[in-house]
C-alpha cells in the first residue's frame, strides 16, 4: 500500500477528494511520526502508481516528500 | 416581528443551516483534526466539506480558506500579520471599526501611519484617490467592499488592479458585501476577509479569511492545530497557521449550508431582491414629511450600492427612533454602526442613523408596513 504522509488535515482531505475523482481509492488517517503529528494519506488502490499519485498530487499543490 | 437588521446578522437563517448546526452538535461532536478515531475523523472531514465550498464560492483553495470567529477576527489576521516595521497602510474613509482600528493598532505598534482615501460615487476618481495616497511604504490597502452604513461600494476590481500594480497588498472587508456583491479572488484581491452570519447566512461566531497566499502573514494567536505538534513554533502551512485552539466546528459546518443556500438562489439575484426592496423604501421615505434619507437608492444609482439604507426620524435620536420603530415590531439598529467614519463623511457623527437591511427573506409587505409605521410616527412629531 502506497502511503503519503502529509502535514495538514485540509491537505490530505483535498488529496483524498481529488483522488477520488481521478477514481484512485485512498483514505486519510491521522499519523504520528518523526515530524510529529500528521495524517496519512494511504492508496487503497492496488493498480495506483505512486508516482501517478505523486505527480497527480503536485499539481494540485500537495507534496509526496514528506518523510516521517 | 419584521426584521430589518440583516447587515448586523442575518436572520431568519435558512432551514437547512439551523438543521446542520443541531445535527453537527451531536454528529459531529468530536474534535476535527485532532484524534484519530472515526468520530474526530467524520467531523474533520464534515469541516473540510463546509471549508472547500466556502474556497469555491470565493474561488479561493481550501487550504487558503481559514475559518474564524467573524470578520472583525478575520480582519486582524490579515491587518496585524502584514505588518512590518515602518509600515504604512491605506483605507477609506468609510471603514468599520472592524478594519480601522487593525490598522491604527498595527501602524501605531509597528511605528509606521495609515492615511484615508475618500470614496465617492465616481470610481474612476475612488481609485486615482486611493492611488494618491498609497506610498513606497505602504504594507497594505485595506478597504470595504461596502458602507455598512449608507451602503456605498468600492470599485473592488479596479482597487485590486492598482494594488497589483503597486505591489501592496489588497485587503477587503467583505462583511456588507459576501453573499451579494461579486467579490473573489479572481478578481485580484489577496484577501477576503468576511462574516460567516451576514450575507453567507451562516450561524454567529463564524467567519473566514480567504487568501490568495501571496503575502506571508505573520501569526497573531499561536497555539495548537493538531499538526507539527513535535514544534512550538507554530505550523507554516495553512489553514493550521491560522486555526489554533479548536474551532467553532458546528458553526463552520453550519456555514457550509449558508453558503449553499446563496449559491442556489445566486448573489445575483439576492442582490437585485434586496436592492429593489431598497428602492421601495427609499422612494416611500422620500415622501414622508419628518423622515431624512442619507442615501436614497434608485433604479439609476443602484449599481453603485450595496442594500443598506441609513435614515433618520427628524426631532428624535436615531436610538429614541429605532426603539420606537422596536416597539411597533421593526427590529432595526440605530446608532454609529461601529462606523464612525462613515457617519463623519454623511455628518451624522452626532446622531447615527437608523439603518434599513434586508435581506433574501424580506418582502414587499415588510417594506410596506415599515413605510406606514415611519408615517404615523413622524406624524406625531
Amino acid at each position: 500500500m502506497t502511503i503519503i504522509y502529509i502535514k495538514s488535515f485540509t491537505q490530505a482531505q483535498k488529496a483524498l477528494a481529488f483522488l477520488q475523482r481521478h477514481g484512485i481509492r485512498c483514505i486519510v488517517e491521522r499519523s504520528f511520526g518523526k515530524a510529529g503529528c500528521g495524517f496519512a494519506l494511504k492508496i487503497t488502490d492496488k493498480n495506483a502508481d505512486r508516482a501517478e499519485v505523486c505527480a497527480l498530487l503536485g499539481s494540485i499543490g500537495v507534496r509526496c516528500d514528506l518523510s516521517r | 416581528m419584521i426584521y430589518l437588521d440583516n447587515a448586523a446578522t442575518t436572520y431568519p437563517k435558512p432551514q437547512a443551516v439551523y438543521k446542520m448546526w443541531s445535527r453537527a452538535m451531536s454528529a459531529y461532536g468530536a474534535n476535527p483534526g485532532r484524534s484519530g478515531h472515526a468520530f474526530s475523523q467524520s467531523t474533520a472531514e464534515a469541516v473540510y466539506q463546509s471549508r472547500a465550498k466556502c474556497a469555491e464560492f470565493f474561488g479561493a483553495e481550501p487550504e487558503n480558506t481559514i475559518f474564524t470567529l467573524n470578520c472583525t477576527h478575520a480582519l486582524n489576521f490579515a491587518v496585524k500579520g502584514i505588518a512590518r516595521n515602518g509600515c504604512h497602510f491605506v483605507t477609506s474613509d468609510m471603514e468599520h471599526n472592524a478594519a480601522i482600528r487593525p490598522v491604527y493598532a498595527a501602524a501605531r505598534d509597528c511605528g509606521g501611519s495609515f492615511d484615508m482615501f475618500e470614496a465617492v460615487e465616481d470610481e474612476e476618481q475612488t481609485v486615482y484617490n486611493a492611488e494618491r495616497a498609497i506610498r513606497p511604504n505602504t504594507a497594505a490597502l485595506v478597504c470595504t467592499a461596502a458602507s455598512n452604513v449608507m451602503g456605498l461600494r468600492t470599485p473592488i476590481k479596479e482597487l485590486a488592479a492598482l494594488c497589483r500594480r503597486k505591489r501592496i497588498c489588497f485587503i477587503v472587508d467583505a462583511a456588507q458585501g459576501a453573499g451579494t456583491l461579486p467579490i473573489t479572488l479572481k478578481d485580484g484581491i489577496n484577501i477576503i476577509c468576511a462574516a460567516g452570519h451576514k450575507g453567507l447566512y451562516g450561524p454567529m461566531g463564524t467567519g473566514l479569511m480567504i487568501t490568495d497566499g501571496s503575502f506571508e502573514l505573520k501569526t497573531i494567536i499561536e497555539g495548537g492545530t493538531g499538526s507539527a505538534s513535535e514544534s512550538i513554533s507554530q505550523p507554516d502551512f495553512t489553514p493550521d497557521r491560522f486555526e489554533s485552539g479548536t474551532i467553532n466546528t458546528a458553526g463552520a459546518i453550519a456555514l457550509g449550508e449558508g453558503v449553499d443556500f446563496v449559491r442556489r438562489l445566486t448573489p445575483q439575484r439576492i442582490l437585485s431582491h434586496e436592492l429593489a426592496l431598497c428602492e421601495r423604501f427609499c422612494a416611500g421615505a422620500s415622501t414622508i414629511r419628518g423622515v431624512s434619507l442619507y442615501n436614497r437608492i434608485t433604479p439609476q444609482n443602484a449599481h453603485l450600492y450595496a442594500p443598506v439604507v441609513s435614515f433618520n426620524i427628524n426631532g428624535m435620536s436615531s436610538t429614541e427612533g429605532a426603539a420606537l420603530l422596536s416597539e411597533g415590531g421593526f427590529y432595526m439598529r440605530g446608532g454609529l454602526h461601529c462606523a464612525p467614519l462613515a457617519h463623519k463623511k454623511i455628518g451624522t457623527i452626532n446622531g447615527g442613523t437608523i439603518r434599513f437591511s434586508p435581506s433574501a427573506f424580506s418582502t414587499n409587505r415588510d417594506v410596506d408596513m415599515l413605510l406606514r409605521m415611519l408615517e404615523r410616527i413622524a406624524a406625531k412629531q
